[in-house]
């Protein structure tokens, strides 16, 4: 037989035996007065409150419930959360969104175990991780742990700035997201002035280009054109002046603060781009 | 919100339409505005670029794609990249988070401007809206 952690471990006299015994206890977490429950997030989602909830078998043999909330931030950095939630053992808890949908890949949950309440409190075991959705939960016993980049990713449409006229467009991977390119779209309409444009996009990590690829055509002066860059396009399907596309490599995978950008050979002062948009899988990247 | 970048005058929204925050950063500068600051005794280039701007420059017309020499230039300057003076990028700096102030718990304050928290504020941004592409500022 093995004794459970003698700190705030039960002992009770049980009816035939002249000493007190010590009982096994239900659950590997085992927390004192001196113990917490730890909530750390890292979310992509505006307008999510989470609320952990769970029970306990206290160190009197009471089973007692408990409930919290906490709130993510929106901008993919850390928040954290620590509550006691009493001494005795943990024999379920789990997290679910009480406000907000989040969808897949979006609000990243650590249940974790610490002793301390402060920023300076000790971290001593993850009791679970995963995504939380709308309808989804995260919980213990019986969750497998998951780790940010895990699953099947976040589709976002992602509409990027519209630049002064004269300049390219630019994409920059936000901080604390993985991205996956699928597709883009963009329009630019160039100025009845100078020669033919000539298209190319870049993938660089912003500093060194990493992946180049030019339009399939050129683009004639005073025309409007809509240019569409996607894993598996080929060559033009059909010969378009002004709807032009290009491939993009499959699995394209980048990691923040890496940028997605034209350049547009002999782009005038008045020429603009816009309706840009880009097909991307997100992750929380847990960096 | 809709936002206008005084560094770039690029336009975006703050938040996308599925909700997420959305980070904009300046595009780089173009090749005439390299050429404009070439011209002003302002260069942004180095040396080494300035010499392999010359080169391409003074190319031939490309046999394949048909693009002439001055226009081969400008696609190499396109290709660098160059920041734009006072260039705005909203991304989080990790660095930033680390070193603001603390609530008790560890997180970053609610109180700290968030703008303190980017790569760089640049020039900074103005509400404005936007009617049949014309920019106003916001009242």
């Amino acid at each position: 037989m093995s004794y459970p952690p003698a700190v705030d471990a039960p002992r009770a006299p049980i009816d035939g035996f002249d000493r007190e015994s010590f009982l096994q206890g239900p659950s590997p977490f085992v927390f004192t007065l001196e113990d917490a429950l730890e909530v750390d997030t890292l979310c992509s989602a505006a307008g999510v409150t989470l609320t952990i909830a769970g029970v306990m078998l206290t160190s009197d043999f009471q089973i007692k419930a408990f409930n919290f909330q906490h709130t993510p931030n929106s901008n993919r950095t850390l928040a954290t959360s620590r509550f006691h939630i009493g001494s005795g053992w943990l024999l379920r808890v789990r997290v679910t969104a009480s406000a907000g949908t989040p969808t897949f890949s979006r609000v990243f949950v650590w249940l974790r175990t610490c002793r301390g309440l402060t920023s300076a409190a000790l971290t001593n075991s993850t009791i679970t991780s995963g995504y939380v959705t709308a309808n989804t939960d995260v919980y213990w016993p019986g969750n497998v742990a998951q780790q940010p980049l895990d699953g099947e990713g976040f589709l976002s449409s992602v509409q990027v700035s519209n630049p002064a006229a004269g300049a390219d467009w630019v994409a920059t991977v936000p901080t604390g997201a993985r991205w996956k390119l699928t597709a883009l779209f963009a329009t630019l309409a160039a100025a009845n002035a100078g020669g033919v444009r000539s298209v190319r996009l870049l993938i660089d990590d912003g500093a060194n280009v990493l992946f180049e690829v030019p339009a399939s055509a050129t683009q004639a002066i005073n025309t409007t054109a809509s240019y569409s860059y996607g894993q598996g396009a080929g060559g033009p399907i059909t010969a378009d002046a002004v709807v032009i596309e290009a491939p993009l490599a499959n699995d394209l995978y980048l990691l923040a603060g890496w940028r997605v950008r034209t350049a547009t050979g002999a782009i005038n002062a008045a020429d603009q781009w816009s309706a840009i948009s880009l097909d991307v899988t997100e992750w929380i990247s847990g960096d | 919100m809709t936002l206008q970048c005084q560094a770039c005058k690029g336009t975006y929204d703050d938040t996308l339409r599925d909700g997420t925050l959305y980070f904009h950063v300046c595009p780089p500068l173009a090749a005439w505005e390299v050429r404009q600051l070439i011209a002003a005794n302002a260069s942004p280039l180095t040396a080494a670029q300035t010499k392999t701007l010359a080169t391409f420059d003074a190319s031939a017309t490309d046999a394949v794609t048909g693009v002439t020499g001055p226009n081969r230039g400008d696609g190499y300057l396109a290709d660098l990249g160059l920041p734009r003076p006072n260039a705005r990028n909203e991304n989080i700096d990790p660095a930033k988070i680390e070193s603001a102030p603390k609530d008790a718990q560890g997180n970053v304050k609610q109180t700290v401007d968030p703008s303190t928290l980017m790569m760089s504020a640049g020039a900074g941004a103005v509400p404005v809206v936007i009617t049949d592409g014309v920019v106003q500022p916001t009242s």
